[in-house]
């Protein structure tokens, strides 16, 4: 039976782990290597590393640092963040990334989603999406929450998969962060929606809050803050699934 | 299949397994293995007999994540098993294939997680991610000579 997925994520600016609330106050949070090589340990079922310093310099440090963790850790690795153009997805899958994470580019221009997934294959291919709730719609916003885009999630979510997207990586906006729990409702309506797997983030303060959103039926969980920070292991988080008779690695 | 072909790695293979070199081939390196895929209606190496088609009866594709890898022959390969190894395709091979030596359930479909036929061999999942199960599979490949 497949099992649903925890996925620790290392947000990573200028070659450090870092956290903050919905994307601002940046705490140091170590070296991302060190930290994913950790949660592999712990039972982690993948990792995200999500890039959030703009430039080339940036980006040739990302595509090195990638390159170390591919070799040394033995868990699937998806990459994120400023991946804006077709050879960016190549470099990072080059470097030893499993899948690629496609963002604000996307929603920019969604033809970069099937150039990606036909060039590469759907498998590999992650749209991420950022969803703030505006009352009861959601709305996909760009450029880690500060650009509005009009889309409304759930539409832009089909289009994506329309598109070749092989998996959804979507976080609450209004949760990220927070650790007042996912927002159940919207990941509800995607699964409606859509027929690949989704990933839910934005909000986990418990081992309880990732297996309510397991429960839904979404494929993965994905968390930061409560790893960071030492507050609960991985193979905490998989006890509390287990006990709730979900599938777990 | 076209970089295979193009780099002139397709005749470096077929003329290796004509040599009984073990090949091991990972994930849509399985896939090259057999006589067709209906992933761009591709003609394949011909190495293993079967075709590769878009897997049917899963609940949401692309099969993604870690997954149960059950034996169904006895093989050397397969003596580790079973066991549970990280998956990212949607095509696959089906379980009923002669070269079939272990197999995987997604929902409603079985599909062909191992396959191994003379000194020809294919994992559909990615050893290189699946931790101790993985490096299992491939210290086994290593110490293979080809045979049954």
């Amino acid at each position: 039976m497949l099992r649903r997925r925890i996925i620790p994520c290392l947000d990573v600016s200028g070659g450090r782990v870092v956290k903050g609330v919905e994307f601002v106050n940046l705490r140091d949070c170590g070296e991302p290597v060190d930290a994913a090589l950790r949660y592999a340990e712990q039972g982690a079922d993948e990792l995200c590393w999500l890039n959030i310093t703009a430039g080339d310099e940036a980006w040739d440090q990302l595509l090195t640092q990638v390159a170390d963790a591919g070799t040394r850790i033995d868990v699937p690795l998806t990459v994120g963040g400023g991946v804006s153009d077709e050879p960016h997805v190549r470099d990072l899958l080059g470097a030893g990334a499993d899948k690629v994470s496609i963002n604000s580019a996307a929603l920019d221009r969604p033809d970069l989603v099937a150039e990606c997934a036909e060039r590469h294959g759907s498998q590999c291919i992650v749209v991420a999406i950022d969803a703030r709730r505006t009352g009861d719609v959601w709305e996909a916003v760009a450029s880690g929450g500060r650009r509005a885009t009009g889309r409304n999630a759930v539409d832009w979510a089909r289009e994506a998969v329309e598109r070749g997207a092989g998996e959804l990586l979507v976080t609450s906006m209004d949760s990220d962060g927070t650790q007042r729990g996912y927002a159940l409702d919207l990941y509800e309506r995607l699964l409606a929606a859509v027929d690949v797997p989704i990933i839910a983030s934005g909000g986990a303060s418990s081992p309880a809050d990732i297996a309510d959103v397991l429960e839904l039926g979404v494929s993965a969980a994905l968390a930061a803050s409560i790893f960071h920070d030492g507050i609960h292991t991985v193979e905490e988080v998989k006890h509390t699934c287990r006990e709730r008779n979900l599938p777990m690695r | 299949m076209r970089a295979l072909d193009s780099t002139g790695l397709a005749e470096a293979l077929r003329d290796s397994a004509r040599r009984h070199v073990p090949l091991l081939g990972v994930c849509v390196g399985l896939q090259v293995l057999f006589d067709h895929s209906d992933e761009d209606d591709c003609t394949c190496l011909g190495l293993l007999h079967g075709s590769v088609h878009r897997i049917q009866g899963a609940e949401r594709l692309p099969h993604l994540g870690w997954n149960d890898v059950e034996p169904l022959i006895e093989h050397l390969l397969t003596q580790d098993l079973p066991a549970i190894t990280y998956f990212a395709h949607s095509y696959a091979v089906t379980a009923d294939i002669p070269s079939a030596v272990a197999v995987t359930r997604i929902d409603q479909a079985t599909i062909a997680s191992v396959v191994a036929r003379g000194s020809i061999a294919g994992a559909q999942f990615h050893p290189e991610r699946s931790s101790e199960a993985g490096r299992q599979l491939l210290r086994r490949f290593l110490a293979w000579d080809g045979s049954h």
